[in-house]
């Protein structure tokens, strides 16, 4: 748990963020100047319709995508200055990342899912342990394909979890789920963000779920239109769409 | 309106032009090398059975000690046979050759001229085309005999002398020092009377009898000469006569052999399709489940996913054919014109090769491909969609053990690709036995040349054509030497069986106990394994000039490797063959022996030995890099299509690797090391499969040899055939590094199913 009474810091801050695809005629300036940051700890979600940048944005913050011009400084790395070695090792260290569709690996249980990940860090957390707080640890030796939405997602959670990441992607975590599985995934990742302390990115179309958030941002043809402070969030277990 | 589908065989083409392109080549090299070879051997069958017609071939042949008389000739002539006088001489050459000459023969056996012309001066020959081109002789050079200086004025073929065996028993045919010349009658019989080997040939008056007909009348002939006193030497059907009838044999059973070879690439290219087609059909489950559900037939897909194999099968079959006819030719009537003495031959467009290298290899690409379609295709639309693709999605993971992440993660590569991975096992099981076959044989023939000249009980073995005595006999010793036949079941035949008559205590063969109160006698273990005997079995034997037969019990087997023979004691022999008990004709010498020359019937050497092996290695080094490219080449392609299928299979999620930190080097260790084990465990577990079926293919093909060649395989060539795999992998290894190293992250952030 976080000592409230310990000094926060930002944990990741970019500014002027610039970032097109395509030349000449077809370019389409996919993130327009955007600055922001957030503080250690927090979640934050960032919304927007489709084609406003916030996958984009995910991405850049994960070390996937180059930017244009701007600077990204995530846990006091700039990530512009990396190379693709020294990427790899940025997102092998400090991040997790849980997809919309899980893409777990079919032909390794779900256990084995999780060690994927499990084997890239010095101190991963207890796997065992992780899969009881997960939900799945009856499930542990199963297939992707024989456990449900929820499961495998639970399941990629885990996988983003286990090496502890200071920074937690979240690319539409609900998006394949219905409603009841959706809250539950949700109150997974405030469990997290309580029992952690990480730093939690999720990028949604849900409204909703901004509710959970510390910190909301949303984005508009690569531009942030509103960057908002959530003093009190809302437990997710709350939430209602 | 045409099916909008077709469109997609040009991209997946493009896509995938490194896997249709390592396909295409390899069915289509073994097409090509399959038409060739199959167009060939029909032609040589051909222009080599009319020229059995054409030259006469004889229906058999005998010697006799002297002059067969005129009565003993038209007694047997009764019988329905012609005989026809075809005596020769073997004179030694400039280039220490034996040469068999004969006279121009105009009635029986005639020979083509292939180059040049027939003799007809004195001081003319013409020389037998392959043992001329062993030798390096030409048209215009000249050749002495016998210290007599003659030109060449021709290279010949003679039908009786198509393999060229200087005596029927011998293993290997030796154009390098043996070969034929035919002379104008006048020089032929110039000869000295001593020199001239009396032989006759025979021809059926009746053409069209059957094989058991053929033989019972050569027994009929046999005993009619013997009846009226001919002291045969030698009697031999043209069935029985290795000169004759050995290529026949060797063509029997090469046809069969390069189709079995068809087949076994063509089923596992079609299985190799069919796994991509599976592969395939997994990565578009959803787009097959959405095509099902609106409106298109199962039967629509199939013909679809069909299609690729069957162009790929009928564009290889066509170039493939065109190859076989062009420039595959050269190749293999080099090696049939460079093993035999056969008449010129023309390449012809043969039906049933047509038909095997096109119609078959599409036949059984379809019906592979169909029956593993129908099983994939055989699901609901809804399960495609859900890619639930297996009928059984709830069965069980196979719980591994508590081994490493990694090893694990190994397994489950390995499980998820075990088709590809089984095709690869039998895929390198059959390259490694071709590469074992082509990788043995140099030595194997050394091994055989060396264990028989290690055997060797003199320096100096003499056989008499009568008893006489050495000048200077030394430690000579003598024995009595016999040839009689034992029926050899698996070949259908009669196999000549050389018997030695020692004296007690021999010194040339002090590890074998002869006693002259022995009720048996002792095989040599070449003769022993031939025919899977053993101690205390009893063996027929005859003696095919008298017919007459013996029961022996065998009582020892002795270390005397390659060579079919008897030991027992001279006297036992001796009374065996009904005569005198101090009756000998031959020595054994580690001196050279001054004997009577017109005693003498052969001389073996050690040099003999040495040169049986130049012979048998130039006969078999040229399979040695045909087998080595074949085997390469099915190493490289299988290994490619299929291991690269492992890598397609899982770029998606070697994506999303890359994407949670994942270095190239440590997916290598994840996927390819998994492959790598795959091949080495193939490589490895396939060596004794490989080391049987080598066994068992020598096995059969000594069957149809007068000889015995030991199957050796030295440990080094395990090492190598190991190593030659590895070798291959590791340059497909290094495409599959790059191939890992360019998949991109992209990929798994595009995943949007």
């Amino acid at each position: 748990m976080v000592n409230k009474n310990e000094m926060v810091r930002m944990f990741f801050s970019v500014k002027g963020l610039d970032k097109s695809y395509g030349n000449g005629s077809a370019k389409v300036k996919v993130l327009d100047g955007v600055s922001t940051d957030l503080e250690e700890g927090k979640i934050c979600v960032i919304l927007g319709p489709s084609g406003s940048g916030k996958s984009t944005f995910l991405n850049v913050v994960g070390g996937l995508e180059s930017i244009d011009s701007g600077s990204i400084c995530v846990d006091g790395q700039e990530l512009s200055k990396l190379d693709a070695k020294s990427l790899g090792q940025y997102r092998r260290n400090k991040l997790g990342f849980v997809f919309q569709f899980y893409n777990l690996i079919p032909n390794l249980t779900a256990k084995e899912n999780i060690e994927v990940c499990e084997y890239l860090s010095k101190n991963p957390l207890p796997i065992d342990e992780l899969l009881h707080t997960l939900g799945i640890w009856e499930h542990k030796d199963k297939f992707p394909n024989q456990l449900s939405g929820g499961q495998q997602q639970r399941c990629a959670i885990g996988r983003a979890l286990v090496k502890n990441p200071a920074l937690l992607l979240c690319d539409e975590p609900t998006g394949a789920l219905d409603y009841k599985t959706s809250k539950e995934i949700l109150s997974l990742i405030e469990k997290i963000n309580q029992t952690y302390n990480n730093t939690i990115l999720i990028v949604t179309h849900n409204e909703a779920i901004k509710h959970m958030a510390h910190r909301v941002l949303k984005l508009h043809d690569g531009r942030i239109l509103t960057d908002s402070v959530n003093e009190n969030p809302v437990a997710a277990k709350d939430l209602e769409w | 309106m045409k099916n909008p589908l077709r469109k997609r065989y040009i991209r997946d083409l493009k896509a995938n032009k490194g896997r249709y392109l390592a396909i295409f080549l390899m069915l289509t090299v073994t097409i090509a090398l399959m038409s060739g070879f199959l167009a060939v051997s029909a032609g040589v069958q051909k222009s080599f059975q009319e020229n059995r017609i054409e030259s006469k071939l004889e229906d058999g042949s005998f010697s006799s000690k002297d002059e067969i008389t005129p009565e003993a000739i038209t007694e047997s002539e009764k019988l329905g046979v012609s005989i026809y006088e075809n005596d020769y001489v073997n004179e030694q050459t400039n280039s220490e050759t034996t040469l068999r000459i004969y006279e121009n023969r105009e009635q029986i056996n005639l020979a083509t001229v292939m180059e040049g012309n027939s003799p007809i001066k004195d001081n003319e020959i013409a020389v037998e085309r392959l043992f001329a081109t062993s030798n390096k002789l030409s048209v215009g050079d000249t050749l002495t005999v016998n210290d007599t200086p003659m030109k060449i004025t021709g290279l010949i073929a003679v039908p009786d002398y198509s393999s060229l065996f200087q005596n029927n028993s011998e293993l290997m045919m030796d154009s390098f020092h043996f070969g034929i010349g035919i002379m104008t009658k006048d020089v032929f019989q110039s000869f000295p009377e001593n020199n001239i080997i009396h032989n006759y040939s025979y021809t059926f008056n009746q053409r069209d009898l059957s094989e058991k007909e053929k033989r019972t009348l050569s027994d009929d002939i046999k005993v009619s000469l013997v009846k009226n006193e001919t002291q045969l030497t030698n009697f031999t059907t043209a069935e029985n006569n290795q000169s004759i009838s050995f290529i026949e044999d060797d063509m029997g059973s090469d046809v069969p052999m390069m189709k079995v070879f068809l087949y076994i690439i063509i089923g596992i290219m079609a299985f190799v399709f069919s796994i991509i087609i599976g592969s395939t059909i997994e990565a578009e489950a959803p787009i097959i489940g959405t095509l099902l559900a609106s409106g298109y037939k199962k039967i629509e897909l199939m013909t679809h996913y069909i299609a690729m194999p069957l162009m790929v099968t009928l564009l290889s079959a066509v170039i493939g054919n065109a190859i076989g006819y062009t420039l595959m030719p050269g190749l293999f009537k080099e090696m049939y014109y460079g093993s035999y003495s056969l008449p010129p031959m023309e390449v012809k467009l043969n039906f049933e090769a047509l038909l095997l290298t096109t119609v078959l290899p599409i036949v059984i690409m379809i019906g592979i491909n169909f029956v593993a379609l129908r099983r994939k295709l055989s699901i609901s639309p809804l399960n495609f969609l859900r890619r639930e693709l297996k009928k059984k999605t709830n069965r069980k993971a196979i719980k591994l053990p508590d081994f490493s992440f990694l090893t694990r993660f190994r397994i489950r590569v390995i499980i998820q690709n075990i088709g590809s991975y089984i095709t690869l096992f039998v895929g390198v099981l059959f390259a490694s036995f071709i590469l074992m076959f082509g990788l043995s044989l140099t030595p194997m023939m050394n091994h055989y040349v060396d264990s028989i000249t290690q055997s060797a009980v003199a320096d100096y073995q003499y056989i008499l054509k009568a008893p006489a005595e050495a000048e200077n006999p030394g430690n000579a010793e003598k024995l009595t030497f016999s040839s009689l036949e034992t029926y050899y079941t698996p070949a259908n035949k009669n196999l000549e069986v050389s018997f030695y008559g020692l004296r007690e205590n021999s010194v040339y063969f002090k590890e074998l106990k002869i006693s002259d109160d022995e009720k048996g006698v002792t095989f040599s273990d070449g003769l022993a394994k031939k025919l899977k005997a053993k101690v205390g079995d009893m063996v027929t034997f005859v003696n095919p000039y008298t017919d007459k037969s013996y029961d022996l019990k065998v009582i020892g087997i002795y270390d005397y490797p390659g060579a079919l023979t008897v030991f027992m004691s001279q006297k036992q022999l001796n009374t065996l063959l009904n005569v005198d008990s101090n009756y000998f004709n031959g020595y054994f010498s580690d001196t050279e022996l001054n004997l009577p020359e017109n005693s003498l019937a052969t001389v073996i050497t050690p040099e003999d030995m040495s040169q049986l092996g130049d012979q048998m290695l130039s006969s078999f080094e040229q399979m040695v890099p045909i087998c080595l490219g074949v085997a390469i080449v099915i190493y490289l392609v299988l290994m490619y299509i299929l291991t690269k299928l492992v890598i397609d299979k899982n770029a998606l999620y070697i994506s999303f690797m890359k994407v949670f930190g994942y270095e190239t080097k440590e997916i290598r260790k994840l996927y390819l090391t998994a492959t790598t084990m795959v091949v080495l465990g193939s490589l490895l577990l396939g060596l004794p499969l490989v080391t049987l079926g080598i066994q068992g293919s020598f096995e059969l093909a000594m069957m149809k040899l007068s000889g015995y060649l030991p199957v050796y395989i030295p440990m080094y060539l395990y090492a190598e055939i190991v190593a030659i795999g590895m070798m291959s992998y590791f340059v497909i290894n290094f495409f599959h590094i790059r191939r890992i190293s360019k998949i991109e992250m992209a990929a798994a952030l595009k995943n949007k199913e």
